[in-house]
């Protein structure tokens, strides 16, 4: 029953908040295209009035950019090294957006003010990244008792096979599968009680977090469990779409950039329904 | 007299053991032959045993002494030119050291030869290296004459397998018994005058060795499964349980086995070939792929280089904990490198597996001296290599061949050698340890393949293909060095396409093999400029001075050129073609040896793209994107990578963001 009410709650606070989605959407990608314009004109640059670029028309043949030669070293530590940049960036600014993001689907109502998300956000942001640090450092914890011991005792071991190893590996994946919903749902849980309760108590949140996950255990896991599972389905769903459209014109492009907008958007709106869930838990 | 009647009566009995000869006609001279009997010891690590050895005197001089290599001796310490080399070390315990000792050498007379050993070191003086192995001879080898060797070895295998070794119970038993280095004539490979060769063991390079023929009789524990470069004599389980398995190879250039409990045995065929695999468990979803990668390997060199004439073949993928003796080659016998679960997209092990396998012929039966010339053993097998994966695996997709990226062999050879920044530091000629640092990788396998590469796109592949069947036709079971290879491509260019090339193909070597430059042309520009209707001031008998304007009749006319520049040192000839707008082509042929030239024409079209090397048959040139100019660039291609790379990141970073 509980499982139900997190869906539907779930949805509907999420459709509710879709004011907020957008602002989300729209900041994020405001972000990401000034990191891509420096790309965008180093390839232009590097490539010129060069005919080559055909060879790319089918798909992308790996070592046609080392034809760039000595470009391409700087191209390619500005692509790593900005990645990282970016990931960290992008990790500051959805912990920020967060704040928000949860106190609007806790009002749950249709005439939330943008005004009233950016005041979330900034009251919220440094609770919010405290309680995403402490729990990633016990997913990591975690992870190593896990799945790094196993793997680390069964390679030292002198009989250790390959077959072992293999069916090692698919039991701690799967291992991995269950246990991940539980810090989730902490995480989740923690984030909602400073929203509800407009204050930046980071322990008693994250006390909260464990209570509220193992207070009515059955319902939320297994939500968080479907939405976990739902959502890896639904990136391989958006990767098989992308890479199997390769457009050769300018009208494809563009058409490529609304359906990987389109598609961004509904990954949004699902994690926004996980959010949403855990929200209707905790207020049921 | 006698100290000849009774080698030969050895010899005989080494060459002609009855039911038990795989060629009744010799492949090569077989100047040397080994017959062993050995032990393994799964718990010391060690092989030990005896040896009757020969070795035939071929030469017009007396030879006072014989030098045999002593591989294993490279794991006996951390100041072995192996480790000074790679600056590593056999390990930290007793059991991780390897090293091979001599425990007893007499000659046919019985006369005891361990007194007047001692270790060399030809190559770099390092005492510590005792890998090569001279023996004063109680008497001098006359013209003609052979050495006869009985002695009684013990070989310990290292943990740190590098070609060699051991880890728990997996044996990779190569490189591991006292082993003659090559007695070389003047003459022969253009050396000048007779003398032993026998490097020491390098980082880089491992084979130079005659064609011999092996009689080896090996006892392991009964549980463990033995694969061998020679053919199964027979087999049996004695009565205190250990397994005795009796071998022969005839024409080879080394003798390695392994032995592992765990292995899972294959078989299958090819015509006259019965081909072995040994492969761990867990991976028996690589089992097909492996064979049909070897044999595509054997029909393909089959069919353009030569035939494969043993009967039997073995190869090996070895377990995860022996991913050291992984991509090794011993003629019939070689490792290839796998992972469970491998998807079939990604075609490494296969191209592990025919780049291993091309080595029987490319220093297997065409046996280079790789320790002096390694390109003619990694790069010419990787060349083939390339080939071969290409042609099956998809052109242009023999490494990666998925369907939205892929990647070719012959452009993943290409890469390694336009991306790094030690291509121009060295030429082809260096010997193998004397390369400059970190760069004999890449200039022995990816650089020499894409000239040879490059070699094929001037000439064309039916020239290549009669190129290399000449080689193995004159070269066969012999020894030949890069001038005998240059003297077969001359002499097969000349007779295929006259002087098309010149007078010989030395100005292509010279640049490429001999040279360090590099190839760059560059597609410098188009321009067209519409030629304009006569405007100016004229004298008239009538008028005196007007101004004249002329309309031009018929057509737009357009003056366009095409500028083509070489950046490069190298100068070779290549394509141009042009493309106007109308969708008519032309080819310009370009020698390439000036710094650049114009091409210019005349006409109601404008030029709207011109391409360097249309056909991709200059694969040395470092620079494709240059290559070509168009008035019209499409950007579509890379706006898409683009476009695909920041939703990737939209993806990512809400993934990370929990």
């Amino acid at each position: 029953m509980k499982f139900i009410k997190a869906f539907t709650g779930g949805a509907t606070r999420a459709f509710r908040s879709f004011k907020a989605l957008l602002i989300i959407w729209l900041l994020t990608f405001s972000v990401l295209a000034v990191f891509s314009f420096p790309l965008k004109s180093f390839l232009n640059n590097a490539l010129g009035s060069t005919a080559s670029t055909s060879l790319l028309k089918d798909g992308f043949d790996i070592s046609y950019f080392f034809n760039l030669g000595n470009s391409f070293v700087p191209m390619m530590s500005a692509i790593s090294g900005g990645i990282l940049i970016v990931l960290l960036i992008f990790f500051f600014l959805y912990t920020f957006l967060n704040g928000g993001l949860f106190d609007s689907l806790l009002a749950n109502r249709w005439n939330y003010k943008p005004s009233d998300f950016f005041r979330s956000s900034t009251r919220y942001f440094l609770s919010y990244l405290v309680i995403m640090l402490l729990v990633i450092l016990m997913i990591t914890i975690v992870l190593f008792l896990v799945v790094g011991l196993p793997l680390i005792i069964q390679g030292a071991g002198s009989s250790g096979s390959e077959e072992a190893t293999l069916k090692l590996v698919s039991i701690l994946r799967f291992v991995v599968l269950l246990i991940l919903p539980i810090f989730l749902l902490v995480a989740d849980y923690a984030r909602v009680w400073l929203a509800a309760n407009k204050h930046c108590k980071i322990f008693k949140a994250l006390g909260y977090g464990f209570k509220g996950t193992f207070k009515s255990f059955f319902g939320s896991y297994f939500f968080m469990l479907v939405m976990v599972i739902v959502q890896a389905l639904y990136v391989a769903l958006v990767v098989k779409i992308l890479s199997g459209y390769t457009p050769d014109t300018a009208g494809g492009i563009f058409l490529l950039f609304l359906l990987s907008q389109v598609l961004f958007f509904i990954k949004l709106y699902l994690r926004a329904l996980r959010y949403g869930g855990v929200a209707a838990l905790y207020q049921i | 007299m006698k100290r000849i009647i009774l080698p030969l009566f050895f010899l005989a009995c080494f060459i002609y053991a009855r039911g038990q000869v795989i060629f009744y006609e010799p492949m090569s001279e077989r100047l040397t032959g080994y017959s062993m009997d050995v032990e393994l010891d799964p718990e010391t690590k060690t092989v030990s045993g005896s040896m009757e050895a020969y070795w035939v005197n071929n030469s017009r001089k007396w030879v006072p002494d014989i030098q045999m290599h002593m591989y294993l001796n490279a794991f006996s310490s951390n100041r072995s030119t192996f480790y000074n080399e790679n600056h590593g070390s056999p390990g930290s315990s007793e059991i991780d050291y390897g090293w091979i000792t001599i425990n007893n050498i007499i000659n046919h007379k019985g006369t005891d030869l361990k007194r007047h050993m001692e270790y060399i070191q030809p190559d770099d003086g390092n005492p510590y290296d005792k890998t090569v192995l001279r023996i004063i001879l109680a008497e001098p080898v006359a013209p003609g004459d052979t050495a006869l060797l009985y002695i009684d070895f013990t070989s310990k295998l290292p943990s740190n397998i590098r070609r060699t070794g051991f880890t728990d119970d997996f044996f990779f038993v190569a490189q591991w018994f006292p082993k003659f280095g090559v007695y070389e004539t003047k003459g022969m490979r253009n050396v000048e005058k007779d003398g032993w060769n026998c490097h020491q063991f390098h980082a880089n390079s491992e084979f130079y060795a005659n064609h011999s023929v092996y009689k080896v009789r090996i006892k392991v524990p009964g549980e463990y499964i033995v694969g061998s470069g020679g053919q199964l004599i027979s087999e049996e389980i004695n009565d205190e349980g250990f397994k005795i398995l009796n071998y022969r190879a005839e024409d080879i250039v080394d003798f390695a086995w392994t032995a592992w409990p765990g292995y899972k045995e294959y078989e299958d065929q090819w015509e006259h070939v019965k081909i072995r695999f040994l492969s761990p468990p867990g991976r028996e979803d690589q089992v097909d792929r492996q064979f049909t990668a070897v044999k595509n390997a054997l029909e393909y060199l089959n069919e353009h280089v030569g035939p494969f004439p043993w009967p039997h073949l073995t190869f090996v993928d070895p377990p995860a904990k022996g991913a050291g003796a992984g991509g090794m080659e011993y003629t019939t016998i070689f490792t290839s490198a796998s992972a469970p679960r491998m998807p079939e997209f990604i075609n490494m092990p296969d191209m592990v597996t025919v780049h291993e396998f091309g080595h029987s012929y490319f220093m297997g039966m065409l046996a280079t001296n790789e320790f002096e010339e390694p390109w003619m053993d990694e790069g010419i097998n990787s060349y083939w290599e390339s080939r071969i994966m290409d042609h099956y695996y998809g052109p242009g997709k023999g490494i990666i061949n998925h369907k939205y990226f892929w990647l070719s062999d012959k452009e993943s050879q290409r890469m390694g050698y336009v991306y790094s920044s030690n291509r121009t530091v060295s030429d082809n000629s260096p010997y193998a340890w004397q390369y400059p640092h970190g760069s004999y990788g890449m200039l022995s396998y990816q650089k020499a393949t894409t000239w040879l590469l490059t070699m094929q796109g001037i000439v064309g592949e039916e020239t290549m293909d009669e190129i290399f069947r000449t080689y193995y036709k004159e070269w066969a079971f012999k020894h030949p060095s890069a001038k005998d290879f240059i003297k077969i491509t001359n002499r097969v260019v000349t007779r295929m396409h006259g002087d098309k090339y010149g007078e010989n193909m030395n100005w292509f070597f010279d640049q490429t093999l001999y040279g360090t430059g590099i190839v760059d042309y560059k597609l410098a520009g188009i321009s067209n400029h519409k030629e304009r209707s006569f405007r100016g001031m004229v004298n008239t008998d009538t008028a005196g001075m007007i101004l004249r304007k002329d309309d031009m009749a018929g057509d737009t006319l357009y003056t366009s050129v095409v500028r083509v520049e070489r950046l490069g040192e190298v100068k070779l000839p290549v394509e141009i073609k042009i493309l106007f707008e109308d969708g008519t082509e032309l080819t310009e042929y370009w020698h390439g040896k000036s710094r650049y030239i114009d091409y210019e024409y005349s006409g109601p079209n404008k030029i709207i793209r011109a391409v360097i090397d249309p056909d991709y048959k200059i694969p040395m040139d470092v620079d494709y994107i240059n290559n070509s100019y168009t008035i019209k660039p499409d950007t579509v291609p890379q706006k898409r990578i683009i476009r695909k790379l920041l939703t990737f990141m939209q993806f990512l970073t809400h993934i990370i963001s929990l």
